[in-house]
Formats: C-alpha cells, sequence, structure tokens
C-alpha cells in the first residue's frame, strides 16, 4: 500500500498504530529471520528456551537511568 | 616415592634431584593407560611430545639448570588451547581435523616454564555444549564415580588432575567451566581477574566474560601455575598492563586478620545448597575464625540478577562468535551445542544492551561490598555431581548459579573442595578477591587446606 504524501521530502513514514506500542512479530518469522535451517522438530525447543532468556531480558527491562553507561564504553590514549 | 603428589611436592623432589621428571611423566602415563579408557580425560594423550619434555627437563634437573618450580611438572591442556603442531579440536568434529600452527599464550608460556605436555584434554563441545554423547569423543567422567558428571566445560582437566593422571591443566570459565568441574571433582581451580592471563589463542566463546586460569590438586599448586601463566599481552585486548603479584608470598600467613564477607544469601536462599555443602562452608568460617578472622555476612543484589545478565551475554556473544558456522554446518555440531546457540540468534539488541549497562551496576555493587573486606566466600556448586546421564538438558536458566557473578564482575574466584556429601563425592567452596588480589585469594584458601585432612583422600579408583 502506498502512504500518502504530504508534500516535502520522500520519507519512511511508520504505519499509525493505536495502541502506540511496537507490533509483535511472530516467533516463527523470527527463526525465519536468523537464516538457521532448524529442524521442525526444534522448534518447540527453541521456543521454550527463548521464552527462558526473555525471563532474564525482562529482569532487566526495568526503569533504569537515562544515561546509564554499559560496560563497554572505552578510552583512547593519545596518539 | 608417595604415590601422588602435588607440584609444590613434586617440584622439590625434583629440584633435590630426589625424582626424575622422566620416572614421574612414565608414572603419570601409566595412570593413563589404567584409567583414562574409562575417564576419557584425555582427547590426545601426546607422549612422544611429553617424554621428549620430561627428558629435557631432565638434563637441566642434572645440569643444575632447572627453570622454576614447574620444570619436569606434567601437565595437559583443555582443547581450546591452540598448540602447534597438535590437533586442537574443542571437541567438535567442526574442529576435527583441525593443527593450529601457534601455540596460545599460556601454552607456550608454561611450555618455556619447563612444564611436560601430556596432552589434550576433553572439554565440553566448544566449551558450553555437553555432556554431549553425540560428538566424536565421549564427554569425560567424574573419577570420584565414572556414573558422574565432572561439570564443565573443562571437565577433561578436572577429571585428569583429580585421578592423577596429570598434575595440573589448563581450564578456561566463561560461565564457571574452571570452578563447576574443580567443585564436583574435588581439587582447586581459579578464574583469576579479568585480564591477567591472556587468552590470546585460546578458542573463544565469550569475549568480555572469557578468562583462562589453572586447576591442580591443591590451593597451593594453583599459585604457582598462575605465576607460570599470568602477564600482561598486548595482543589481547583485555590483558591488563600491570606488574604480575607474587601469588605464593603470602601463602603461609593464615587467615588472621582477614576481613571474610559471607554471601550466605547466594547459597542459603537464592540456590539453596545441600546439607554437606553448608556445613564444609560453616566448617571452614570456624576455621578461618579460629585462626583470627574477622567474619560477617554481606547482602547483595539476589543472584538470579547476575546470572540474568550474565547468561544474556554469553548467549549473545557465543553466537556472534558461531553464527557463521551455524549457517554452513548446522548439524556438525553436537545437537546440545546447536540449541544452547541457536537461541542466540532471537536475542535482542536492546536486551543485549542492557544486560551490559546492569553489568556495570552489579561491578559498582560488588567493589562498595568488598571495600571493607579482604575476601568473600559462598559455594561453587549446589552439592556433589549428578549422575552424568540425568544432568538436564538446559539448565543454565533454572535455578543461578554460583560461579556467573564473578564472570560477570570479572573477580577472581578460587573453587577449593571442604569435603565428601553423602554419596561419597565431593562438596566445595568458593573464595572470591578483589581485582588482582589473587594471592589474598590464594593465602585464604592454602590455610584452609592446611587445617583440614581433604587432600589426603584420592578416588578409591585412581588408587
Amino acid at each position: 500500500m502506498k502512504w500518502p504524501r504530504r508534500g516535502g521530502p520522500s520519507v519512511h513514514r511508520s504505519r499509525p498504530n493505536e495502541s502506540n506500542s511496537m507490533s509483535e512479530i511472530k516467533f516463527e518469522a523470527r527463526v525465519k529471520a536468523t537464516g538457521l535451517r532448524l529442524q521442525p522438530d526444534d522448534m518447540p525447543m527453541l521456543e521454550a528456551l527463548v521464552k527462558d532468556l526473555d525471563r532474564a531480558a525482562s529482569m532487566l527491562r526495568g526503569p533504569r537511568p537515562f544515561a546509564q553507561e554499559p560496560l563497554i564504553a572505552f578510552r583512547l590514549k593519545p596518539a | 616415592m608417595d604415590s601422588f603428589l602435588s607440584i609444590a611436592e613434586a617440584g622439590k623432589l625434583i629440584a633435590a634431584k630426589k625424582l626424575s621428571p622422566v620416572e614421574l611423566t612414565r608414572i603419570c602415563f601409566d595412570r593413563v593407560a589404567k584409567l583414562d579408557p574409562t575417564l576419557h580425560s584425555f582427547l590426545l594423550p601426546t607422549e612422544d611430545r611429553a617424554m621428549a619434555d620430561a627428558k629435557a627437563s631432565e638434563s637441566r634437573q642434572m645440569a643444575g639448570a632447572l627453570k622454576g618450580p614447574l620444570d619436569g611438572i606434567p601437565i595437559g591442556h583443555k582443547d581450546i588451547y591452540n598448540t602447534a603442531g597438535i590437533r586442537t579440536t574443542a571437541h567438535s568434529k567442526l574442529l576435527e581435523h583441525n593443527v593450529p600452527t601457534e601455540d596460545s599464550v599460556v601454552v607456550s608460556k608454561w611450555a618455556a616454564a619447563g612444564t611436560v605436555m601430556m596432552g589434550k584434554l576433553a572439554t565440553h563441545e566448544f566449551a558450553i555444549g555437553g555432556p554431549s554423547f553425540d560428538l566424536p569423543w565421549p564427554p569425560a567422567r567424574n573419577p570420584w564415580n565414572p556414573d558422574h558428571f565432572t561439570a564443565g566445560s573443562s571437565s577433561g582437566t578436572g577429571a585428569a588432575v583429580a585421578a592423577g593422571l596429570v598434575l595440573g591443566g589448563t581450564g578456561s570459565d566463561t560461565g564457571g567451566s574452571i570452578r563447576g568441574p574443580s567443585a564436583l571433582c574435588g581439587i582447586a581451580g581459579i578464574k583469576p581477574t579479568y585480564g591477567l592471563s591472556s587468552r590470546r589463542g585460546v578458542l573463544p566463546l565469550s569475549q568480555t566474560l572469557d578468562h583462562t586460569g589453572p586447576m591442580a590438586w591443591t590451593v597451593q599448586d594453583c599459585a604457582l601455575l598462575l605465576q607460570g601463566m599470568a602477564g600482561h599481552d598486548p595482543l589481547d585486548p583485555a590483558s591488563a598492563n600491570r606488574p604480575v603479584a607474587n601469588f605464593t608470598a603470602d601463602l603461609d600467613k593464615g587467615a588472621r586478620g582477614l576481613r571474610i564477607g559471607v554471601i550466605r544469601h547466594f547459597h542459603e536462599i537464592d540456590n539453596p545448597v545441600s546439607a554437606a555443602t553448608k556445613k564444609g562452608i560453616e566448617d571452614a568460617l570456624d576455621i578461618f575464625r579460629q585462626q583470627g578472622a574477622d567474619i560477617r555476612d554481606v547482602t547483595l543484589s539476589p543472584m538470579m540478577d547476575y546470572n540474568a545478565p550474565g547468561w544474556l551475554i554469553l548467549t549473545a556473544e557465543a553466537y556472534a562468535v558461531h553464527e557463521p558456522w551455524l549457517k554452513d554446518r548446522f548439524n556438525d555440531y553436537g545437537a546440545l551445542m546447536r540449541d544452547r546457540l541457536a537461541f542466540g540468534a532471537l536475542l535482542r539488541a536492546a536486551d543485549y544492551i542492557q544486560a551490559v549497562r546492569r553489568r556495570r551496576v552489579l561491578c559498582e555493587e560488588m567493589r562498595d561490598a568488598m571495600a571493607n573486606l579482604d575476601i568473600l566466600i559462598t559455594a561453587s556448586a549446589p552439592g556433589e555431581a549428578p549422575k552424568i546421564d540425568e544432568v538436564p538438558k538446559w539448565a543454565m536458566l533454572e535455578k543461578p548459579n554460583f560461579t556467573m557473578p564473578f564472570n560477570v564482575t570479572g573477580l577472581p574466584a578460587l573453587s577449593l573442595c571442604t569435603g565428601y556429601g553423602e554419596g561419597g563425592l565431593p562438596v566445595s567452596m568458593q573464595i572470591v578477591g578483589k581485582p588482582f588480589a589473587e594471592a589474598t585469594v590464594f593465602q585464604a584458601g592454602h590455610a584452609y587446606e592446611m587445617a583440614t585432612a581433604w587432600r589426603a583422600k584420592r578416588p578409591s579408583l585412581a588408587a
């Protein structure tokens, strides 16, 4: 579908979203996007593992200082 | 000659010309021939190389020109350490015929110290996937009971050291791979401070969590081996450019004056340990108290708070390392390794970054907690080794493990034996130090070992 143009330079615009949240990508689509050739039998196990990992990740998604640095920030030495 | 010698004992006898390195190496190979068909700790014994090393050491011995306390000591290398001209497989079909052209830095340093290289030791596939039964070689088995697990991934080193096939060996530790096998096989093993010993020439798993370190029968032996591997490597980006401490200088000072923090909630609430493990820790605290240490409890974030970012970082970084092979040679991995890696492809970048941000906070928390302490103590493992065929396929996130917090924070952490449980297998504890304060960790560990009799007992299979 073509989005209506509002004049000015052509830009990509995201689809209006009434819930104001990102849409979820289906698990099968995520797996397909990885390019890995998984067997259908592996999928339930993989989905369970991903849920486990997602549970761990959810512990890290809480509020934190906006500017908190990751540990990988680095220092340069003068040449 | 005592049938089992520590590195320190053997080194003294060699220096006094009372023990021949060739004879010692022959004894070790006799044990390999007798026990390794059961233990599977070696992937590749290198007998010709070992005998050449031993003869060279003996020549130095006769000439009064020994290189130091490691000269003539039989050791083995985990098979993710590159060895020039000697097959290095990572216990994987993918590298079944891989022969590196250069030694890894640690292999080179131990060779320069005069060690005798006995061979390449079993690992979990690429230091993560195991125990696996669908690889070109079987998994190592626990010498205390071969039906039981060694833990991983430095499984061959744990089994070989405990059974006396080698006097020490290399391990690597990304989430506990030195301390886990040390705990379940009843030996000592230290994950040094991040950056203390080079990782160059060691197959990577997760670069910001990977550590190299030694495993041996005693804490003192670990100190001697670490002395031979530590030091700045300008070609390892994580390597610390600082002088290396003398790790044996404080060994005989005892625990007097040490300020010890006990992370009790880790092993009593967050992942409750067995009765024998808990007793071992409490008995150790009594010993330290009697020697004049100051002991207090320490409260940190729950152990899962350390495990969650650790496993996210490990999964993301390991997937990045293996992605090309996963795409082209998926079925050449063992099933366990495939499963443990593949879901790294589905990890969100934002979650990885949140994990790395959280890691900084946890490092600061640990630093603050240790401000007025010298060491921390908690468990290394929940209890005795489970049966090898009862190890859950994916147990990493079911319960938090005791070792990952110190990979996340990079602190030196030593696992040592604190006795034996109801099943007759070893139990253990973990001693953690401040950054680059390995000497204090060894001091406490050696004080404990000198006050107990656990080091006098070897697996009955090896006796």
